[in-house]
């Protein structure tokens, strides 16, 4: 097997790095949020595999690839570019589903939260008045 | 009755740690009197959590329950029960037992599920109706869902559990404040394989479940959707806990 490293493919292999370093903080930091852990892990892959893929030179990287995107139905020009921009939607489009998934998550906690105070609030005041917990008082 | 009476108070005298039990409940207001009632017999005080519900569920609980804990929006049973968790913690019980509001689960059970966590030591006994002939009542769709989710945790997890979709459960309150908090949907599987994954004793106990209950509602679309929630759950799971 030959390999020809160049400095792109250096580039590649240490941003794919740091998303694996990315991906191993999440767990090790216990964020529980699977769907950001398999983003960078699944871009780390890909990078990787680009990375050193085209640095192997009994493998035309780039005949690969090109293969590949003719098979889905992409050439060279225009639609490869396309193909890279529907790619980049769709990491804009998972990461904004996290975003939401966290929030949502927070939104949980604070519901929680709040009806834990209530009832901590009614318990000590003997529960005389309880209010109605929906907020729609008046 | 007078036989539900007396075991009744033959357990509370036997029995030496305090045992509350949770009912989460969204819009269980025609059932959830009479399940506060019957569960009132076997342990020290019942809290109902009321997951934002519609109906009079929580003006009715109120009346015999010891406690009505209500969320502002709608959660999911996942949330519910985690909210009741977390009472049972501060409030320093040593047993939580959580049964479902519309009278699937028959609170006659109870005494049997703390016999089997103070006697064996067990740290989660969970009501299984696959232990006697109840489970064929269900639709074919619920039956192969929930046999397939066992296996997949009973696979994860090293265990030999029979159903572990069941909600029908006690619990050592040492070991919920070492488990993490669940999602609001299939917050049974995953309290069940981070439990096992991190040592816990999970044993099950025989108990009839009629399938015909408002809350039990297993669809095919349910069906079809879980498969990928629970990849999602092991693999949370496996990662995180």
């Amino acid at each position: 097997m030959m390999l020809k490293f160049d400095p792109i493919h250096a580039i590649g292999i240490i941003i794919s790095l740091a998303l694996f370093y990315q991906s191993a903080r999440l767990v090790r930091k216990r964020k529980e949020s699977v769907f950001e852990f398999l983003l960078w892990m699944s871009f780390g892959v890909v990078l990787f595999s680009l990375a050193v893929g085209s640095a192997i030179k009994t493998v035309s990287m780039r005949e690969q690839v090109q293969k590949i995107f003719n098979f889905v139905g992409f050439s060279s020009g225009f639609e490869g570019l396309f193909a890279l921009a529907i790619l980049g939607l769709l990491l804009m489009l998972f990461y904004t589903y996290i975003n939401a998934k966290t929030n949502r998550n927070k939104l949980y906690d604070l519901n929680q939260e709040l009806a834990l105070l209530r009832y901590e609030v009614e318990k000590s005041q003997g529960d005389e008045t309880p209010s109605d917990p929906t907020g729609n008082d008046d | 009755m007078d036989n539900a009476g007396e075991k009744a108070t033959e357990v509370e005298e036997n029995r030496s740690r305090s045992v509350l039990a949770i009912i989460p409940a969204h819009n269980e207001a025609d059932t959830i009197c009479e399940v506060i009632r019957e569960a009132k017999e076997y342990v020290d005080d019942v809290i109902v959590i009321d997951d934002a519900s519609t109906d009079d569920t929580r003006d009715v609980a109120k009346n015999v329950a010891a406690g009505v804990i209500t969320h502002p929006k709608n959660m999911g049973v996942g949330g519910a029960v985690h909210t009741g968790y977390q009472v049972a913690i501060s409030d320093n019980y040593d047993v939580v037992v959580q049964l479902d509001a519309d009278g699937q689960h028959d609170p006659s059970h109870i005494p049997t599920m703390l016999t089997r966590l103070e006697e064996d030591g067990t740290d989660m006994v969970i009501g299984s109706r696959w232990l006697n002939e109840s489970y064929k009542d269900y639709s074919v769709v619920r039956r192969a869902g929930i046999s397939f989710f066992t296996y997949e945790v009973n696979l994860l997890g090293g265990l030999d559990i029979t159903d572990v979709t069941s909600g029908y459960r006690a619990y050592d309150v040492d070991m919920l404040e070492d488990l993490g908090r669940p999602e609001n949907s299939h917050w049974a599987l995953e309290q069940t394989l981070e439990a096992a994954r991190k040592g816990y004793s999970i044993d099950e106990i025989s108990v009839p479940m009629p399938p015909e209950t408002d809350g039990s509602q297993f669809t095919l679309e349910t069906f079809i959707k879980y498969p990928p929630r629970m990849a999602l759950t092991s693999l949370k799971v496996l990662l995180f806990r």
